[in-house]
């Protein structure tokens, strides 16, 4: 007998112990819900009517229940077209159309991004607070959001720019608190949308929403020397800490909290780069600012001394030399530009590539039929987690095939860390990865 | 996916939730019908007694519905039942001792309705696996939580989960040669 069988017989057993009760549950469910309305009905004092002590608390409230589900019926057919536009934007880039009843007619993925973070969610006639309470719990697992990263966008178009406004009010609050119940400290920046035709070429041009398009044209005003494509290919986070370096007039974006530059080496640091760079010990006129290129922060870095006049960008997250630029400062023209096509070196490790697994394992393996011989083995789908994570000597190592799904789980801990891969049992593909500190121990 | 029973996908019980929080009974009775053993088989692992874990299920799936809307969407959704399931049994074990302290009856523990080979089963599973051993094999089985949230829940070190695992998934191979 195998794990497969243990879990089906064990499975079927406590099936088989389980009545039908689902009906029973589902009425106290109801009387429960029926009784919270009453209750918070009764307190408002609306219904001071109705209290006729010949009536049942609980046939009232059940009759409530059926008369408050016919009205959203009935609604339902009147509100069944767009009132209002949301825009999301962090890095993925999400569309909802919203109805007048504020529900949700359509979530669009606006970019790959976001189609990872909608993945198979089904927003549709789902509450706005609900739906963003979902795609805000999805931005913090997979990462757009957190204290590294803590600004996000939301733009609200309506033909009634009052109501545009009021609901733009609702969600930058809703959004916020909902950061705030995760414990992150966010930024949320929120714009009600009116006509700007500027605005709409810039979106159409490179393909992103309306609302960056707004952001990055306050961006563009308050630096004559930045590019559209400079800053097209920004997070909402990283354009946020641009304005704010260079103290940008929002025009009408409202703005709460402050970019995290947590991920960022720090301005010491990366002046410290430079001047050892340069041999330098004692610069004069030294200036350290955020800046962007080509789509990625950088510090810029400028100082000089009695002869030269210095000036570097340095990758703000790795602390790479992008550029340096040297010249005398006499106007004696002799410019040393050595490094100045060093774009590629990067040492962002998201480089990699998985599918060079693919290629390899497939390569050892001939056939594609379902039995377990076409199967990778347990230890050499530790190996593709283990080499995935850079792990060398990882403790509670845990290997397990699930034969239903073709895959095989990968869990292990190492440098205070908890691992947990899920790996394609045929082909080596990492499905997916997640990874944990531990909290305690 | 093959057998919606079978498999407890995340992405597929937030689903539910979502639709859950509009009132969609449907999604309601999916979600019954994709968790009920889990939940069941919890219980029962921490009460020992048929009729007070079915009580127990019926609660966690009230409670469920009554607090979809505090729900987190992190992908964890059956981390949050078990914890449901876990406070509301603890909750039933401390008003009964204030009862009384009755022992664990052979003819409460299971169903009287099911069959003999289920009985033996779920026999084999109470009494064959510690406490402990017989939780994490449901969780992990049945429930499909990954050892590190299960050792998050029984608030154990991970080591000590997977060993516990390994352990009784030993004994029931012996058992069920």
């Amino acid at each position: 007998m195998n794990t497969k069988d243990i879990k089906d017989k064990i499975n079927k057993s406590f099936n088989n112990s389980i009545p039908d009760n689902f009906d029973n549950i589902l009425l106290n469910c109801k009387k429960k819900e029926g009784k919270e309305k009453m209750k918070k009905i009764e307190k408002e004092g609306t219904i001071k009517k109705a209290k006729n002590k010949f009536i049942p608390k609980l046939s009232f409230a059940l009759a409530l229940i059926l008369l408050l589900t016919g009205v959203t019926y009935f609604s339902y057919s009147k509100f069944y077209q767009v009132d209002s536009i949301v825009q999301l934007d962090v890095n993925p880039s999400i569309e909802l159309k919203v109805s007048k009843d504020e529900k949700v007619l359509d979530a669009v993925a606006k970019n790959n991004d976001a189609k990872e973070v909608l993945e198979d969610m089904d927003l549709e006639n789902v509450d706005i607070d609900v739906a963003l309470n979902a795609i805000i719990g999805s931005l913090v697992t997979k990462g757009y959001i957190d204290d590294l990263s803590n600004s996000i966008l939301i733009s609200v178009e309506n033909k009634d720019h009052e109501k545009g406004e009021q609901l733009r009010q609702k969600l930058s609050e809703k959004i916020s608190s909902i950061l705030g119940n995760d414990k992150i400290n966010g930024s949320v920046l929120s714009q009600t949308l009116d006509k700007d035709k500027k605005a709409e070429d810039l979106a159409n041009k490179y393909g992103i929403s309306l609302g960056k398009a707004k952001l990055i044209l306050d961006v563009l005003d308050s630096n004559s020397l930045l590019k559209e494509t400079d800053l097209v290919d920004l997070s909402i986070n990283e354009l946020n800490v641009l304005s704010e370096s260079n103290k940008t007039n929002l025009k009408d974006i409202q703005k709460e909290g402050t970019a995290s530059t947590k991920s960022y080496i720090g301005k010491t640091k990366a002046k410290e780069i430079a001047l050892n760079h340069a041999k330098v010990s004692n610069p004069r006129n030294l200036e350290v600012d955020f800046d962007a290129d080509d789509g990625k922060i950088v510090y810029e870095v400028e100082f000089d001394t009695s002869k030269y006049e210095y000036d570097y960008e340095i990758n703000a997250k790795t602390g790479a030399i992008i550029h340096s630029h040297k010249e005398k400062s006499d106007n004696y023209s002799n410019d040393i530009d050595d490094y100045d096509d060093n774009d590629d070196y990067d040492y962002d490790d998201d480089d990699y590539d998985d599918d060079n697994y693919n290629n390899k394992v497939n390569s050892n393996k001939n056939t594609s039929t379902n039995s377990t011989s076409s199967y990778i083995s347990s230890s050499r789908a530790k190996e593709i987690a283990l080499s995935h994570a850079g792990v060398g000597s990882p403790r509670n190592v845990h290997v397990e095939l699930d034969r239903e799904d073709n895959e095989y789980s990968v869990e292990f801990t190492a440098n205070g860390k908890e691992y947990d891969y899920e790996i394609n049992a045929k082909t080596g593909r990492i499905i997916d990865y997640d990874v944990e500190r531990i909290d305690n121990d | 996916m093959k057998n919606g029973i079978e498999k407890l996908n995340s992405k597929l019980i937030e689903n539910l939730f979502l639709k859950i929080s509009q009132n969609d009974e449907e999604a309601f009775h999916e979600l019954y019908t994709l968790t009920k053993s889990s939940i069941y088989g919890y219980s029962l692992s921490i009460l020992k007694n048929h009729e007070q874990s079915l009580d127990n299920m019926q609660e966690v799936f009230i409670k469920i519905y009554e607090n979809i809307d505090s729900y987190k969407y992190q992908g964890k959704p059956m981390n949050w039942i078990f914890t449901i399931t876990k406070s509301l049994a603890l909750t039933k074990i401390r008003k009964q001792k204030k009862i009384t302290i009755s022992e664990i009856d052979e003819n409460t523990l299971i169903n009287p309705d099911i069959s003999v080979e289920d009985k033996a089963t779920i026999k084999i599973l109470l009494e064959s696996l510690s406490d402990e051993e017989r939780q994490i094999i449901i969780m992990h089985l049945i429930g499909k939580l990954k050892h590190i949230e299960i050792a998050n829940i029984l608030e154990m070190k991970l080591s000590t989960v997977l060993s516990k695992y390994h352990r009784a998934i030993k004994k029931l191979k012996e058992e069920w040669r």
